[in-house]
C-alpha cells in the first residue's frame, strides 16, 4: 500500500502542476505579445527583400557578362595554329590539330564546324557532314554550319532534309539551353507556390498570370527536349558503299548498301557491329568504325 | 518326381516326364500371371463403364479465315458412348473425322479418355456459337468460332513443310469410301497459264500437292522442277491450305504459288518433285487378337480383345518416303527476236508501266534532288535494270539504288523502284530530261520502249564547281558570317573564335544529377502547394477555430490573474479568474462562453457546484459592488482557482 503511494507521489512529482502551467501560459503569453509588436512595426513598413540578396544579385547579373566576355576572348594557341594551316591549304595538319582540341577541351560548335570544314576540302564528305551535324547539335541556329551541311550533302549525293517551319523554331536553342530554361522556369514555379503567404499579398493577380507562363514555358521546354531525344541516336556513314549485312559479322550476307555521308538511325551494338535503320525503313548491320554516332555514346 | 503344385498337376501329366516339367512349369506361370493382368484391366474396364462421364468440347484454332477448315475436339472422360448428337449451326458444315481412344493409369486409377473429332468448315464469314453437345447424358460448354475474310496474302497458320501433319479432311460419307484408289492417296498438279512462252518470260505457277483423308504425311522439301529449261522463283516455306473435293473424295491440299521462267528455247517437258514422307501402321504379325491360338479356346476369345486399343499396342508406325511426281506437261518456248532490238534492252520480259518524280522541283545549285523512276507491271522483275541519268553539263549524277516492292506471293507482279541523286551544277529553269526503258511485250511479240516525261526545275544561284570553292582567309579578330540565311553555294568561311567548350556532347537532360535535382524541385512544389492547402483548410476550420479562441481567452485570462496576483488587485483577479474558469467550462460543455453563468453552472452540476459557485458570485461582486471583507487573501484564492480548474478537467 505504502509503495503504491509512493509511486503516485512520484508522478504527481513529474507531472507539472496547475501552478507551473500557468507560469509557462504567462511566458508564452508574454511572448505572443512581443511577436505580435514585432509584425505591427514590421508591417508599417512593408515587404521588401533583404538588402543583402538584393546585393548579391546585383554584383551577380554585373560580373556575368564580364566573365562570359573573358572566356571568349581567352587565347587558344592551338586554334589560331590550325586556323593558319587551314587557311594555307594545310587541310591534314589543320584537322589533326582540331581533332586534339576536341580531345583535350571538349567539344565545341566553332572547333567542330571548322573540323567539318578540313574534311570538306579533302572530300571527305562523311567526316564533314558528322562535324556540322555535331556543331549544329550545340549550336542548332548556326547558319554557316546548315548551310556548309547542305553543300557537304549534296557533294555526297545524300538527301537533305529540309526542316519544317516548326523545326526552325526548335532550333532556336540547342538542347542543353532549352534544359536549363525549362529547370530555371520549374524552379520559379515551385518557388512561387513555397513563398505563397509571403508574395500572394503583394502581387496577387500577377502571381497568377507568372505561374501560367512559368507552366507554359516548363510544357514548351519539354516538348523541345522529347524532339531533341529523338534526335540522339543518329549516326553518319563514313565511308562510301558501306555495307549493311543481315547479321552482325563480316561473313554474313550483305542486305544493301549505304552512301557516305547518310544518316542513319542508329540501333544496339554486337560486338565490332551497330544495327542501323535507313530513313525508308530497311535496316542491317554496319561496322562500328564506317558508322559515327553524332552524339557521343 | 511328385508335382506338388495342384494347380499345374494336369499340366504336368499331360507332358509327360518330369524331365520337362520346370521349364513348362515357369512358362505356363508367365501365361497365367499375364491372363491376370488381362482380366484386371477388363475388370478396371467394366468398373470405369459405370463411372459418371466429364465431357468438354473444344475448337481448335478458335478463328479461322474463310476457306479453311477447323477441328472440334468432344472429348468424354469414361466409358465408351453414343456418337454425341452435334446440332447443326447455319453456315457451318461439321462432318465426322474420327475418334481416338486413350487409358491411362494415374496411381492405380484407369483412366479412359475418347475423343470424338469433326471437321467444322464455314461458308460464310462471321462470328458462329456451337451450342452445347449432349453426350451421355452431359453436355459440354458452348465454343466460339471466328471466321474471318479470306485473306489474299499466304496463310499465317499454315504449317511448317519440316513437321505438316495433313489432318483428315471431313465428310467422310459412305459414297466417297470407293471414289479413291488406293494410288490416290497422294498426288501433285502444277497449273501455268499458257503452254508457249519466250526465253525469259515469267509465268505465274500454282503447285498443289493433294493429300487423302486420314493420310498421315510429312513433307520431306519443298516441289523442285526436273527439267533445267526451266527456272523457278523461290517457294514459301508455308504452303497455303485448303480442303478440296475431288472426284467425291476430300483431299487436303497444300498450294505453293510462284513464278516460272524459260531459260533456253526449244520444246520441253515440265515436271515437278515433292518429296514426302508416309507414316504407315503396320498391323503386327499376329493375327488381330493377340492371344488368339495362344491360349486354350475359349480363354481370350472375348472381342474386347479385338480392340483397337491392342492395335495401336502391338502394332507399328514406319515411315515411309515417297515422291510425289507431276504429270509431264509439254511447253514451247520461243527465242526473243533479234530484229528491232532497242539498244537498251536488257532482258526485261512482260508488260510493265513508267513513272517518274523528281523532288524538290525547287532547289539551289549544289542542292541534291532525288529522281525516282517507279516501273510497275508484271514480268521478270530481275531484269529489269535502268541506267539512270547520265551526267551532264547541267546535272552531277549518282549509282541508282533499286528496290522491288511484289504485290503478289510468286513475285511476278508489281512495282521496282530506282532512286537516284543528281545535284544541278547550273543555275535557272533546268530539265530533267526523259528516261527510257525498253522490254519485250510476249502478249505483243515486239519490244515495246517507253519514256518517261521530262521534269522542270527551277534552280537558284550560279554556276559552281566544287574544285574551285574556295575558302576566305580567317581573320584573326572576326569571323565572317553570312549575310543572309538563303541557301549558298560556297562554302561558309571558318570561324575565328574558339568559343565555349563541353567535354560530353550528350545533353545534360540525361544526367542523372539533373534528373533528381528536377524531381527535388517538382517534390518541393508538391510539398508547398499541400502545405499550403493543409494549412487553408485548418484556417477554415470552425471548430479547430473555436478550439483555438477559448485556449487563447483562457491563457490571456490566467495571465492577467496572474499579474493581478502579484499586483494585488483583487477585483481584476476575480474577474480574470471566472473568465478563465468561464472559457474552461465552456469549452468542456461546448457552449459559447456568455451561456456560462452561476444559473448554468449550478443546473449542470445540480446544485454542488461549491466554490465554483462562490468564485462566480465574488467576480460578479467584484465588477459591481465591491469586494467582501477577507477576500484579499489572493495566494489562497489562487490555489482555490487552480483546484477548481483541475475539477473541471474531470467534469
Amino acid at each position: 500500500m505504502s509503495h503504491q503511494n509512493s509511486r503516485k507521489e512520484a508522478a504527481s512529482e513529474r507531472r507539472p502542476s496547475l501552478e507551473q502551467k500557468i507560469r509557462r501560459l504567462v511566458r508564452s503569453y508574454r511572448a505572443a505579445e512581443r511577436r505580435r509588436q514585432r509584425k505591427k512595426s514590421k508591417s508599417t513598413r512593408g515587404h521588401r527583400p533583404p538588402r543583402n540578396l538584393c546585393w548579391l544579385i546585383g554584383l551577380a547579373l554585373n560580373l556575368l557578362p564580364l566573365a562570359i566576355m573573358a572566356a571568349a576572348v581567352s587565347p587558344n594557341p592551338d586554334f589560331d595554329q590550325a586556323l593558319a594551316a587551314s587557311a594555307t591549304g594545310h587541310y591534314d595538319q589543320a584537322a589533326r590539330i582540331y581533332s586534339r582540341i576536341l580531345t583535350e577541351q571538349g567539344y565545341s560548335a566553332p572547333v567542330l564546324y571548322n573540323l567539318g570544314n578540313t574534311f570538306y576540302h579533302q572530300g571527305q564528305w562523311g567526316r564533314a557532314i558528322l562535324n556540322y551535324e555535331r556543331a549544329l547539335w550545340l549550336v542548332p541556329h548556326d547558319a554557316d554550319a546548315a548551310a556548309n551541311l547542305r553543300l557537304a550533302q549534296g557533294q555526297a549525293g545524300v538527301p537533305v532534309a529540309i526542316p519544317a517551319p516548326w523545326e526552325t523554331l526548335v532550333h532556336l536553342f540547342s538542347a542543353n539551353t532549352i534544359a536549363w530554361i525549362g529547370s530555371a522556369a520549374l524552379l520559379m514555379f515551385a518557388l512561387s507556390w513555397l513563398v505563397h503567404r509571403r508574395v500572394q499579398p503583394v502581387w496577387g493577380r500577377g502571381l497568377r498570370a507568372v505561374r501560367v507562363c512559368l507552366c507554359a514555358v516548363v510544357l514548351l521546354a519539354s516538348a523541345d527536349l522529347v524532339y531533341w531525344w529523338t534526335r540522339l541516336d543518329r549516326a553518319v556513314i563514313l565511308s562510301a558503299d558501306t555495307p549493311a549485312h543481315v547479321a552482325p559479322a563480316a561473313a554474313a550476307d550483305v542486305s544493301f548498301s549505304l552512301n557516305e555521308g547518310q544518316i542513319v538511325d542508329a540501333g544496339k551494338a554486337h560486338g565490332d557491329f551497330r544495327l542501323v535503320r535507313t530513313a525508308d525503313g530497311r535496316s542491317g548491320w554496319v561496322n562500328r568504325n564506317r558508322a559515327a554516332l553524332i552524339v557521343s555514346e | 518326381m511328385k508335382l506338388n503344385c495342384p494347380i499345374f498337376g494336369r499340366f504336368a501329366g499331360a507332358y509327360g516326364g518330369p524331365s520337362h516339367f520346370s521349364t513348362r512349369c515357369v512358362a505356363l506361370r508367365v501365361l497365367v500371371m499375364a491372363a491376370v493382368m488381362i482380366l484386371a484391366i477388363r475388370a478396371t474396364a467394366l468398373t470405369l463403364r459405370s463411372s459418371p462421364h466429364d465431357v468438354t468440347a473444344s475448337l481448335q484454332p478458335s478463328t479461322i479465315q474463310l476457306g479453311q477448315t477447323a477441328q472440334l475436339a468432344v472429348t468424354v472422360q469414361g466409358d465408351r458412348v453414343d456418337t454425341p448428337d452435334l446440332p447443326s449451326v447455319k453456315g457451318l458444315q461439321i462432318g465426322p473425322v474420327g475418334e481416338s481412344t486413350s487409358m491411362q493409369s494415374v496411381n492405380g486409377n484407369m483412366h479412359n479418355t475418347i475423343t470424338y473429332l469433326y471437321q467444322v468448315r464455314p461458308t460464310r464469314q462471321g462470328t458462329f456459337t456451337l451450342p452445347s453437345i449432349a453426350v451421355a447424358g452431359e453436355r459440354t460448354a458452348p465454343v466460339v468460332l471466328k471466321v474471318l475474310h479470306k485473306a489474299t496474302g499466304r496463310s499465317r497458320g499454315s504449317p511448317a513443310p519440316g513437321n505438316l501433319r495433313v489432318p483428315p479432311p471431313a465428310f467422310n460419307t459412305p459414297n466417297d469410301q470407293g471414289a479413291a484408289s488406293a494410288g490416290e492417296m497422294a498426288f501433285l498438279r502444277v497449273l501455268i497459264p499458257k503452254r508457249r512462252l519466250h526465253v525469259g518470260e515469267m509465268i505465274p505457277v500454282t503447285i498443289k500437292a493433294y493429300f487423302r483423308a486420314g493420310l498421315n504425311a510429312t513433307l520431306n522439301g519443298l516441289p523442285t522442277l526436273s527439267s533445267d529449261a526451266f527456272t523457278l522463283n523461290k517457294l514459301g516455306d508455308q504452303p497455303d491450305e485448303t480442303t478440296e473435293v475431288v472426284r467425291g473424295v476430300p483431299y487436303t491440299v497444300l498450294t505453293w504459288s510462284s513464278a516460272l521462267a524459260a531459260v533456253k528455247a526449244g520444246d520441253y517437258s515440265l515436271g515437278l518433285d515433292l518429296p514426302v514422307l508416309v507414316r504407315v501402321r503396320e498391323r503386327s504379325a499376329h493375327a488381330r487378337n493377340p492371344f488368339q491360338g495362344m491360349l486354350p479356346q475359349g480363354m481370350f476369345n472375348d472381342p474386347f480383345f479385338d480392340d483397337s486399343f491392342f492395335d495401336n499396342f502391338f502394332g507399328s508406325v514406319r515411315e515411309k518416303p515417297m515422291t510425289l511426281r507431276t504429270d509431264p506437261l509439254k511447253l514451247g518456248v520461243l527465242s526473243l527476236p533479234t530484229e528491232n532490238r532497242p539498244d537498251d534492252f536488257s532482258g526485261a520480259v512482260g508488260q510493265f508501266t513508267l513513272r517518274s518524280e523528281a523532288t524538290p522541283t525547287h532547289v539551289a545549285v549544289g542542292d541534291p534532288v532525288t529522281l525516282k523512276v517507279e516501273v510497275t507491271g508484271a514480268g521478270n522483275f530481275d531484269r529489269v535494270n535502268l541506267p539512270g541519268l547520265q551526267e551532264s553539263d547541267v546535272w552531277k549524277t549518282y549509282r541508282a539504288n533499286s528496290t522491288f516492292d511484289p504485290t503478289d506471293d510468286a513475285g511476278y507482279r508489281g512495282t521496282k523502284t530506282f532512286e537516284q541523286a543528281i545535284v544541278p551544277q547550273k543555275g535557272g529553269p533546268q530539265e530533267v530530261p526523259a528516261i527510257h526503258f525498253s522490254y519485250f511485250d510476249p502478249d505483243l511479240g515486239r519490244y515495246v520502249t517507253q519514256s518517261t516525261k521530262s521534269i522542270h526545275m527551277v534552280v537558284t544561284g550560279v554556276a559552281v564547281s566544287p574544285a574551285v570553292a574556295t575558302i576566305a582567309p580567317p581573320s584573326p579578330t572576326t569571323s565572317v558570317r553570312p549575310t543572309t540565311s538563303a541557301p549558298k553555294a560556297t562554302l561558309a568561311a571558318d570561324k575565328a573564335e574558339a568559343g565555349s567548350s563541353v567535354r560530353d556532347l550528350r545533353p545534360v537532360f540525361l544526367s542523372p544529377w539533373f534528373i533528381g535535382v528536377q524531381g527535388l524541385i517538382i517534390l518541393a512544389a508538391a510539398a508547398g502547394l499541400v502545405g499550403l492547402r493543409f494549412r487553408e483548410r485548418r484556417r477554415h476550420d470552425p471548430a479547430l477555430h473555436r478550439r483555438r479562441t477559448a485556449r487563447s481567452a483562457m491563457e490571456t485570462s490566467l495571465a492577467r490573474m496572474e499579474n493581478a496576483a502579484q499586483t494585488g488587485n483583487a477585483s481584476v483577479f476575480f474577474v480574470s479568474a471566472r473568465d478563465a474558469l468561464r472559457e474552461r467550462l465552456a469549452s468542456r460543455w461546448h457552449i459559447p462562453s456568455t451561456a456560462v453563468t452561476i444559473s448554468e453552472i449550478d443546473r449542470r452540476l445540480n446544485g454542488d457546484a461549491g466554490e465554483l459557485h462562490e468564485l462566480f458570485a465574488l467576480a460578479d461582486r467584484a465588477a459591481y459592488a465591491g469586494l467582501p471583507p477577507g477576500a484579499e487573501q489572493l495566494d489562497q484564492w489562487k490555489c482555490i482557482v487552480t483546484e477548481q480548474l483541475k475539477h473541471v478537467e474531470t467534469l
